[in-house]
């Protein structure tokens, strides 16, 4: 963890940023309205019991959206600044490209898994990822990964009776 | 209630040579997990769900309680050497230990934080031994109505005394009721929120959910803040022991930290992370050495720990006797008894003694042997500190799409886990506590099924919950946990002063 702002004393101009939370509280109320529209196409109650399974669901949506839209008063009319004043301080940090990076890694990953076999995703991806979280040492992380991916794969198949993708590797394994 | 004759079969069940095995493999897994930053026992456990399907649940179970001790045991190392907490009930320790740490008193601050562990850790599970049996038979006459509430008290504590927000609480509490809707309705049979998709009328796994958010969504975090976070291992000179003056200063912040720690964990009130924060207090107050504390006060360090590990034993008492977790650990082993179709609770005593027995005694045994792990052993250990982040934040990410993958061999729930990886991205970016989330998931589909039963049995009348005495208690308890960090600013207004804002804030929340 890292050190964050703990507040800054009233009248210092530290930066704030109200963007990312309006965004988050906005999406907030939006999963709250798509709750309680989907408590409708819940099938009604069946007979004996007095609460149905629209009851629970209902209460969720509605508290959903209260919090919601507590959540954007937070970040506008009684606005959060401790909240405001990470938000910058997030922002400022974020290395947008090394997320957006580690995503496509993971999906592609994903995908590989079957075609490629465990083995060789695996092995793949722990040195593209090491790189892309600032290491400098392909080598070692190429070993690193082909160590994983084996080992993996064998403790896996052999002793723990799991299988996995053997892919590309099929005719050798 | 024979306590030693039960306790002693347990143990001739916990000393076959497989389960010392598999108690040995949890409590290094969970000091490994405790010590590399970023990964804890929640984590671990998740991950080792879906390959433990064919286990033995005594060897599982037995495993797990070496995790969830072993975690709490390695977490006091990174706090100490490294100042960034493994885990939220360590924040404290980083306190006075990386201070210890900077003086050249590294070894004594770890081998204070190990044997105050190991004392609490004792102290408290003979505690559960007598303590358990005892509110299992009292539980048995719980209603459905009496579990809802404890529910609630348990939701309520964990969202309001924990984080630095209760609407940031709440509202990661609100997503996980939503996920743990998700699926068939076990009452009804109805579909709910499965948007047409059939993968959907299971529900989201808790593997899924739990893997996202904690690990990839960590991982995720760091990679965003690349190149701002630069943490140094403190090398510990000489060697991991304490002089006499030190343990003479510890043993009674051991032992109160203990007392405080227990009852705070076995109430469920929010797990580990409050009474370390009180441990501290306390000891803070009493000390003869004042001006040290700040500066590397040893008892800063021996309080909390003891706190910390009597807590965590004391979640399991809640857990075990009422089927209630009170942190997202106990959450996930609350979903491991459920894969193996065991319900926690009072009947568990009656009908798994074997199991619950093999427990309690696997946790006097798990905690000589992370005396010995962390006492002698812990120089290796410091060693993790110094694996290179990238590669271990790639390793957690292969280890945690192994996870879900495994469980299902399907790439669909891989991806959902991204999803929900991201969403752990921007939880932590904005400060939205994990635990909370994790909680409702597990926990929210049984308060329902609860709810529904009392309505049931009540006929419709809603007054139920406030016309039988304990869960009216128990509810009030709740709203008193909502006021409880608010009391200053409340008094401070009624005596007509101007109120010092916001609320007093224990912990962080953040756990994983």
């Amino acid at each position: 963890m890292s050190e964050r702002p703990v507040g800054a004393p009233e009248g210092t101009a530290a930066a704030r940023s109200f963007a990312g939370p309006r965004t988050v509280g906005v999406l907030l109320l939006l999963v709250g309205i798509v709750v309680l529209l989907g408590t409708f196409q819940i099938g009604g109650a069946t007979g004996f019991r007095p609460i149905g399974p629209r009851f629970v669901p209902t209460v969720v949506g509605i508290g959903l959206m209260l919090l919601a839209i507590a959540f954007l008063v937070r970040t506008t009319a009684r606005p959060d600044l401790w909240l405001a004043e990470r938000a910058a301080e997030e922002e400022r940090a974020t290395s947008w490209p090394t997320v957006g990076g580690v995503a496509l890694a993971l999906v592609a990953y994903a995908v590989g898994l079957a075609p490629l076999g465990y083995i060789i995703a695996t092995a793949l991806f722990i040195p593209i990822v090491a790189r892309l979280l600032g290491s400098a040492n392909l080598a070692r992380d190429a070993v690193v990964g082909l160590a994983i991916g084996l080992a993996v794969w064998f403790g896996f198949t052999e002793f723990l009776g799991v299988r996995l993708p053997a892919g590309l590797l099929d005719p050798l394994l | 209630m024979d306590v030693f004759g039960n306790l002693l079969q347990g143990f001739a069940t916990a000393l076959r040579p497989e389960h010392l095995l598999f108690a040995a493999i949890g409590v290094s897994l969970g000091t490994l997990v405790g010590v590399l930053p970023g990964i804890g026992p929640a984590l671990t456990v998740a991950l080792l769900l879906p390959l433990t399907y064919d286990f033995d649940p005594i060897a599982a179970f037995i495993m797990f309680a070496g995790i969830y001790y072993g975690g709490m045991y390695g977490g006091s190392t990174t706090s100490i050497l490294l100042n960034t907490p493994g885990e939220s009930a360590s924040v404290v320790t980083a306190l006075e230990g990386f201070k210890m740490a900077m003086r050249g008193r590294g070894g004594a601050a770890l081998a204070t934080a190990a044997i105050g562990s190991f004392v609490a850790g004792t102290v408290s599970t003979l505690a559960i031994t007598f303590l358990a049996p005892f509110i299992a038979s009292v539980a048995i006459t719980f209603q459905p109505a009496d579990y809802f509430a404890l529910m609630v008290l348990a939701f309520v504590s964990v969202t309001a005394l924990v984080g630095r927000s209760l609407l940031r609480g709440l509202i990661s509490l609100f997503v996980g009721l939503f996920i743990g809707l998700i699926g068939i309705d076990q009452v009804s049979g109805q579909a709910r929120f499965t948007f047409g998709v059939p993968q959907l009328l299971d529900g989201l796994d808790i593997v899924v959910v739990a893997v996202g958010l904690f690990a990839v969504g960590e991982a995720l975090y760091v990679a965003s803040r690349l190149g701002h976070d630069k943490p140094q291992v403190v090398a510990i000179e000489g060697s991991v022991w304490m002089t006499r003056e030190e343990f003479r200063r510890s043993w009674k912040p051991w032992l109160r930290g203990a007392a405080i720690g227990f009852p705070m964990g076995a109430l469920p009130a929010g797990g580990a992370e409050i009474p370390t924060f009180i441990s501290y207090s306390v000891e803070k107050r009493l000390t003869k050495y004042p001006e040290e504390f700040g500066k590397g006060a040893i008892e800063g360090v021996a309080g909390p720990e003891a706190a910390n590990n009597a807590a965590f034993s004391g979640v399991l008492v809640p857990l075990l006797t009422l089927g209630i977790p009170t942190s997202a650990t106990a959450a996930i082993l609350l979903a491991a008894f459920q894969i193996y179709n065991l319900q926690p609770g009072p009947q568990l005593f009656q009908n798994e003694p074997d199991l619950v027995w093999a427990l309690i005694a696997s946790l006097y045994i798990g905690n000589v042997m992370l005396l010995v792990l962390n006492l002698p052993l812990v120089k290796i250990w410091v060693k993790l500190l110094e694996v290179p982040r990238a590669l271990l934040y790639a390793a957690i990410l292969v280890f945690a799409t192994l996870g879900v993958y495994s469980v299902s061999n399907s790439l669909i729930d891989v991806l959902v886990m991204y999803v929900i990886g991201v969403i752990g991205f921007f939880m932590r970016r904005y400060d939205f506590p994990v635990g909370p989330t994790i909680l409702g998931v597990i926990l929210g589909p049984l308060m329902e099924k609860q709810f529904r039963d009392a309505v049931s049995i009540s006929q419709g009348d809603l007054s139920i919950f406030v016309t039988r005495p304990l869960s009216l208690v128990l509810l009030l308890a709740a709203a008193g946990a909502i006021l409880v960090p608010y009391l200053p600013r409340i008094v401070a207004r009624a005596r007509g002063r101007r109120a010092r804002k916001g609320r007093i804030v224990f912990g962080d929340g953040v756990e994983d």
